[in-house]
């Protein structure tokens, strides 16, 4: 066994077979990088150790017990044996305790056919059932609209709990009882959380489960579609799961977008106005009263005449066309050459956020996820991420939990993040732009006034937010005007000192840069719906002439 | 063989000795004097060294080598705690000496946490041994009174608290990271090792957990000199220890003997013999998990680490539990598996759910539902619990099984056996 002198990698033996691996890595992930799979319940990546289902155990030389791969670093010259009848036996074992009081409903059970115990049981488990004891039956139930426990399938392997402490924060899931009486649960029986559902997805068992899917249709039987969630500016992979023109559910399992395998409640359970009868899926043109069905033909005939025919009337100013931050860039792109094609001046479109204001005066980069990463000092003013994107609120508070950044919170809203903030300012609404003035040096004592804090406030957020070294300020759409501009340029008012600051404006809807970089030159919402207002309000449904 | 010396219960008996007066007239404090006023830490560390102390709280391991393992330039604050959960069924030595004996133990905790650096103490304490807490309370605050606790102990610049914590009601939380675990405000689950708690323990810093008896038999060996100590016992078990002998006797109680004294004696002169005349069936030599002995070889074996082990057993925690020719092993057997599966606390697989099977294959066999391959079912299962689970509750929920089935079969097969003769009783009517 030779060290490698580069010390990156080492070399281990499994089963007699000399392999290199990254030196530090955890054994189970070294394995699979050589393609061996070892079975395992409680390990999942990026989560904390927890060694308790004891699936993953295998042999190392000169240990006295068998060790679990999955907490154990590989050394140089560690001898592992990982397919031998005794650690064949042993995972045998491990499936038949685990399915000793399992209910084995698995052809009602909608994790049927993706289930990790099915499938390890299906690899490695006993062929004759030798448990004929009592079961303990639990009958399921619902902890919340959208989430349903079904305990008695568990295998506890709590990932569920790691997932809503550590990724969400929430902590709404727990170990209840103890022993063999042990269930996953919650504090009063309903689940007071954030309905994230990510503790379901990580489930490898149908224990918690989606009471939208509630025995649809077998996850074989689904057609996934990969694409992007349409609600915040975050944009998170989801893999869409529908059968015919039904979409059954929302799940980012093995995710291979920004988020991973995170979604927050609205791409995770939002989904159901896709199905929703009162959707207009199909062109309508209203004839005497009433919206009658129509090809896209006649519609787009329909449309063209009319427009048409007010620009005649009034001049082609008088038809004004809007864009979305809501749609894609092509579609934004799209509506500019149909106003373009109609000659008229009024395109517009409404904006969630001040982009035209904050690009104006942004004094650095916009933040990536590896500057929130890797950030020192994260100051969040005028927002709440966990309610604006909810994945950036993901990802800042993942270092902020390990202890590698601090947060800062101003907000005249409760943010829920601010219980993780070394310092939360609650400000007056519309407080913004006074507080970031005393953070520029201003006067404490007049900035505290008037944005309702006290001046100790001030100063110790204006030295925290000094002393960083790596700042990314995240602007909330509650900055407006004048505390817009101070924020998106928060770097260059602090005071002295070295520092790398980078900025994420919270916009809130899904396309908002998109949609200002396609139609931003356009002209002001508000002048174009002040221009049109009265046309809008004197104008009655068309009828064709 | 001259009477052995008396080192942890040598205050036993004297009225009022649980009162720092009375301590005092008897030693009392004098190795704490002597340890801040006269020693380097280190060479209280090596004094316990020498004296070749095991942990008396079940795993036997070597005190001395323990306290070497907290790191010295750690920047972090070190605990010292006490483990006073004894839960194991049969084990009743540590209440003893809180009860009888209060302030050796906070002395030995001082002395402790001066050798270690440390300022804080932690007793976690039983929590059904609630008047036990009260004592230990106030004997506390009477040290507290006198300088030996508290702010400058003695006029030098050590200074040390030391508190008592109750538990809940949980033996797993005797194991020392669930100890911990607990102690922290959580639940109590044995934590990942390594890291050990010399090296992160207590709210992630480095800790030492020492059973109760384990520290009470500190001050006489730094009073003494761990030569001594040593010499009072074996070579490589040194020392007296408490036994707490409890069923079949006719004076069950709590015993101090050196090590390598032989059990013979224990049963015969301390403990007056077995009940009523009868003859002796079988001995738990350790508590409640360590392997079942029969009659024959706890009348030939030695109260020692060594030779415990030629027998396959263990000293474990001390507590011996002897049971005469009326005790059915299966039956005791099976109130053990019930225990251990009740006090599972569910954290990994094979225990949580092999315990739970385990217990209900006991019960339908103890109601007349034995089959004759479920011997063979429990070895199999016990051979899918033993070394692979998350702590070692799980192999003390197997070891009392394997060794009652393999020494005393014929009570499992009489066991096993019990419903057929309740098919024929009808019959017979
Ligand atoms: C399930 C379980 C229960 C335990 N209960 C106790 C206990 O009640 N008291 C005790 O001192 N040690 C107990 N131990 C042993 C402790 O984990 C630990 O080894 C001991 O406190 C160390 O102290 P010592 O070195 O002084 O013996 C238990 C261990 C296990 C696995
Ligand atoms: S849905 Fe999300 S917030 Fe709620 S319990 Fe599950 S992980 Fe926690
Ligand atoms: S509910 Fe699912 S994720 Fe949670 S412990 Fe049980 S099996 Fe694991
Ligand atoms: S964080 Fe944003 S993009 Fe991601 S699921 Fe939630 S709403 Fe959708
Ligand atoms: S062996 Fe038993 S007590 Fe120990 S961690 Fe596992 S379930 Fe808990
Ligand atoms: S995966 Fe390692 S013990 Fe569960």
């Amino acid at each position: 066994m030779s060290t490698d002198t580069t010390s990156q990698t080492c070399t281990i033996t499994v089963d007699g077979v000399p392999v290199v691996v990254p030196a530090g890595a955890l054994l189970i992930e070294a394995l699979k990088m050589q393609g061996i799979d070892i079975p395992n319940f409680c390990y999942y990546q990026n989560l904390p150790a927890q060694a308790s289902c004891r699936m993953c155990l295998v042999r190392i030389e000169k240990m006295p017990r068998l060790q679990p791969s999955c907490t154990t670093i590989v050394k140089d010259g560690m001898a592992v044996e990982v397919n031998t009848p005794e650690i064949t036996d042993m995972r045998r074992g491990m499936l038949e305790f685990m399915l000793a009081d399992h209910p084995l409903d698995c052809p009602v059970c909608d994790r049927g056919g993706e289930c990790e115990l099915q499938d390890n049981v299906f690899k490695f488990g006993h062929v004759d059932a030798r448990f004929t004891e009592d079961k303990h039956p639990i009958p399921d139930v619902d902890i919340s609209p959208f989430i349903y426990n079904d305990a008695q399938r568990c295998v506890f392997c709590y990932r569920c709990v790691r997932v809503c402490d550590v990724w969400m924060d929430v902590g709404a899931l727990a170990k209840l009882n103890r022993g063999s009486h042990e269930t996953i649960g919650t504090f009063d029986g309903w689940l007071d959380c954030e309905h994230c559902g990510n503790c379901v997805d990580v489930c490898p068992t149908g224990t918690l489960m989606h009471t939208s899917y509630k025995y649809g249709p077998r996850p074989w039987n689904l057609d996934e579609t990969e694409t992007t969630c349409s609600y915040c500016a975050d944009g998170c992979r989801v893999r869409l799961g529908s059968r015919g023109n039904v979409v059954h559910r929302s799940v980012a399992r093995q995710g291979t977008g920004i988020n991973e395998e995170y979604l927050c409640v609205k791409g995770r359970y939002g989904f159901d106005y896709i199905n929703s009868g009162e959707r207009v899926t199909q062109p309508l043109i209203r004839k005497h009263g009433e919206l009658r069905p129509a090809t896209w033909d006649d519609a787009l005939e329909h449309v063209a005449k009319r427009l048409g025919d007010i620009a005649k009337a009034k001049g082609a100013d008088a038809v004004a066309v809007l864009g979305s931050t809501r749609i894609t860039n092509e579609a934004n792109v799209a509506i500019a050459i149909v106003a373009d094609a109609l000659d008229t001046t009024q395109l517009s479109y409404k904006p969630d956020f001040d982009l035209a204001t904050f690009m104006k005066s942004v004094a650095g980069r916009l933040a990536t996820k590896a500057d929130i990463a890797s950030a020192d000092t994260i100051f969040v003013i005028g927002g709440d991420p966990k309610e604006d994107q909810p994945l950036t609120a993901h990802q800042l508070l993942q270092p902020v939990l390990k202890g590698r950044s601090a947060l800062y919170v101003a907000s005249s809203r409760l943010a829920r993040i601010r219980k993780r903030a070394s310092q939360f300012v609650h400000l007056r609404p519309g407080g913004e732009a006074v507080l970031l003035l005393g953070l520029a040096g201003g006067s404490s004592d007049v900035s505290a006034k008037s944005a309702g804090c006290a001046p100790s406030d001030v100063e110790a957020l204006r030295k925290a937010l000094e002393a960083s070294r790596r700042l990314v300020v995240m602007v909330g759409s509650e900055c407006h005007g004048a505390a817009l501009e101070a924020a998106a340029a928060l770097g260059s008012l602090l005071g002295d000192g070295e520092r790398h600051v980078t900025y994420r404006p919270l916009v809130e809807d899904n396309n908002s840069v998109g949609a200002y970089d396609t139609l931003g030159q356009g002209v002001a919402y508000s002048e174009v719906i002040g221009a049109l207002g009265d046309l809008i309000t004197a104008s009655t449904p068309s009828e064709p002439t | 063989m001259a009477d052995p010396v008396k080192v942890v219960s040598k205050r036993f008996g004297i009225p009022d000795s649980h009162t720092l007066d009375v301590y005092l007239q008897h030693d009392g404090y004098v190795a704490l004097e002597k340890a801040v006023k006269s020693m380097q830490p280190a060479e209280v560390i090596d004094e316990v060294k020498k004296s070749a102390l095991r942990g008396r709280g079940g795993a036997g391991f070597p005190t001395g080598m323990k306290w070497g393992f907290v790191p010295k330039d750690s920047p972090k604050p070190k605990y010292i705690v006490c483990n006073a959960d004894e839960s194991e069924p049969g084990t009743f030595k540590d209440r003893a000496v809180m009860e009888f004996d209060p302030h050796s133990l906070i002395e030995g905790c001082l002395i402790a946490a001066y050798a270690l650096g440390s300022h804080t103490c932690y007793i976690y304490i039983r929590g059904e041994y609630g008047w036990v807490q009260d004592i230990m309370d106030v004997a506390i605050r009477e040290a507290y009174a006198k300088g030996y606790c508290g702010k400058n102990i003695l006029g030098t610049d050590f200074s040390c608290d030391v508190y008592t914590h109750p538990g809940a009601g949980a033996y797993i939380c005797g194991e020392e990271t669930a100890l911990l675990n607990s102690l922290e405000g959580k639940r109590g689950h044995p934590r990942i090792k390594p890291p050990f708690p010399a090296v992160e323990g207590l709210y992630g810093c480095p800790t030492v957990v020492n059973n109760v008896e384990t520290l009470a038999t500190v001050p006489w060996i730094i009073q003494h000199g761990g030569d001594t100590f040593r010499q009072l016992g074996t070579e490589k078990s040194g020392g007296t220890r408490l036994v707490s002998v409890c069923g079949h006797v006719n004076k069950p109680g709590v015993y101090e003997i050196p090590l390598g004294y032989p059990m013979k004696d224990l049963l015969e002169k301390e403990c007056g013999g077995i009940r009523n005349g009868n003859k002796l069936k079988a001995v738990i030599p350790g508590g409640s998990s360590v392997p079942i002995i029969t009659a024959e070889e706890a009348y030939r074996v030695k109260l020692d680490f060594e030779s415990i082990g030629e027998v396959g057993s263990m000293l474990g925690s001390g507590g011996v539990i002897v049971m005469d020719e009326t005790a059915d092993v299966f039956e005791s057997t099976f109130r053990l598996v019930h225990f251990y599966k009740h006090e599972s606390c569910g954290w990994c697989t094979p225990c949580r759910d092999g315990g739970d099977w385990m217990e209900q294959i006991f019960d339908r066999i103890s109601i007349g539902g034995g089959r004759s391959e479920d011997l063979d079912l429990i070895t199999s299962l016990g051979r899918n619990i033993e070394g692979k689970s998350h702590c070692a509750l799980g192999d003390a929920l197997v070891w009392p099984i394997t060794s009652a089935m393999k020494k005393f079969p014929e009570d499992f097969q009489r066991a096993l056996d019990r419903g057929k003769k309740l098919l024929r009783e009808p019959a017979a009517v």
